[in-house]
């Protein structure tokens, strides 16, 4: 909590107070606040409050974490000790993990320093959160409570759920269907510096057993661009070549359609992109 | 060379002069806080702790606390 004078006037004095509540704390504590101002050269400043805070009773940690892979159990331990001068004695009240947790109480120093220690029963394979409430004799600090937090996971988690009748455990390989004729790509992108000659190849293969034609259905870049096709493999495979007529800087989109002899795809669209940038004055 | 010597020496004590003087340059908001931290030593568990920072304003126009944010 803070409390602050919102303006000093100039040769003037100003307050900010802050204010922090120490329960709940042990040991050093570090609270730190930042103060912005339109101060031009401090517009950020940090002030810090510290203190050692003492407590009746240590305890290293009121929170414990069990985290369990497979079948490794997991274990924790936590420290309880008397800070003042009288002896300290405890009892259980209250312990909601019965099923899923063990605990032991052993005495490090009588009346003085005692061990808590969290053990997970093995085959308890389930995520749990519970608590275990420690009565004290010391009415200054009257209950302990430490609640726990287990996590397991399995050792290793399968791909799939076994299925009979495979022997073998194999990744499972989605079968993707395959088209009867492939094509590398029907964008065509021919990007460059203007009156720079640009090419780009697709190629075009036959995936079923039969022989693959081709013939132009249509093509609305003639003055633009040039392309050719080449036979790979007869009846199979083919490369078409687009390349950019030198002189022509304009860009312009434009498509080529061809016919083949597949009724399963009787067509192929080749999409066309002529982009180009200017020279700049470092180009040669 | 007795020259070039007298210049350094001239522009070293420019330096100096800007750095000092101009360095003391109070103009606009000008905040100055007497210990950014304190240190309270031992408390009891429970107890609520106050402590209150005092800031100046050593420059010639009014000094705004935006905003102050626990960090």
């Amino acid at each position: 909590m803070a409390n602050f004078d919102p303006a000093v006037p100039p040769g003037g004095e100003g307050k900010i107070t802050l204010k922090i509540k120490t329960k709940g704390y042990q040991g050093n504590l570090r609270k730190s606040a930042r103060i912005k101002t339109n101060d031009p050269e401090k517009r950020n400043i940090i002030l810090v409050i510290k203190a050692t805070v003492k407590v009746p009773i240590y305890v290293s940690s009121k929170y414990v974490h069990l985290y369990g892979k497979g079948d490794k159990g997991a274990h924790k331990t936590i420290k309880i000790l008397a800070e003042l001068d009288k002896p300290l004695n405890l009892s259980v009240t209250d312990f909601t993990l019965k099923n899923k947790l063990k605990y032991a109480i052993e005495t490090v120093q009588k009346e003085k320093e005692y061990r808590v220690r969290f053990t997970s029963i093995s085959g308890v394979k389930e995520n749990f959160r519970g608590i275990l409430k420690l009565k004290t004799n010391y009415p200054e600090k009257p209950e302990i409570s430490i609640v726990i937090n287990g996590r397991f996971k399995p050792a290793k988690i399968p791909l799939r759920p076994p299925s009979s009748g495979i022997k073998k455990e194999t990744p499972v390989r989605v079968q993707m269907p395959i088209a009867p004729i492939y094509v590398s790509s029907r964008y065509i992108r021919l990007y460059g510096k203007e009156g720079a000659e640009i090419t780009k190849t697709v190629e075009i293969r036959a995936e079923l057993k039969k022989s693959l034609n081709l013939t132009i259905t249509e093509f609305n870049l003639n003055d633009k661009l040039k392309y050719t096709i080449e036979t790979v493999e007869k009846g199979r495979k083919y490369r078409i070549k687009f390349s950019t007529i030198p002189g022509g800087n304009r860009n312009y989109n434009g498509i080529l359609k061809l016919r083949t002899s597949y009724p399963e795809m009787p067509l192929i669209t080749f999409v066309i992109h002529g982009r180009f940038m200017k020279k700049g004055p470092n180009d040669r | 060379m007795k020259k070039l010597f007298l210049m350094i020496m001239g522009l070293f004590f420019v330096a100096l002069w800007g750095d000092t003087v101009l360095g003391q340059d109070n103009k606009g908001p000008r905040i100055s806080v007497e210990g950014r931290e304190f240190d309270f030593k031992e408390v009891e568990e429970g107890t609520v702790l106050e402590h209150t920072f005092k800031i100046l304003n050593i420059g010639d126009e009014p000094l705004k606390i935006i905003s102050v944010r626990p960090g």
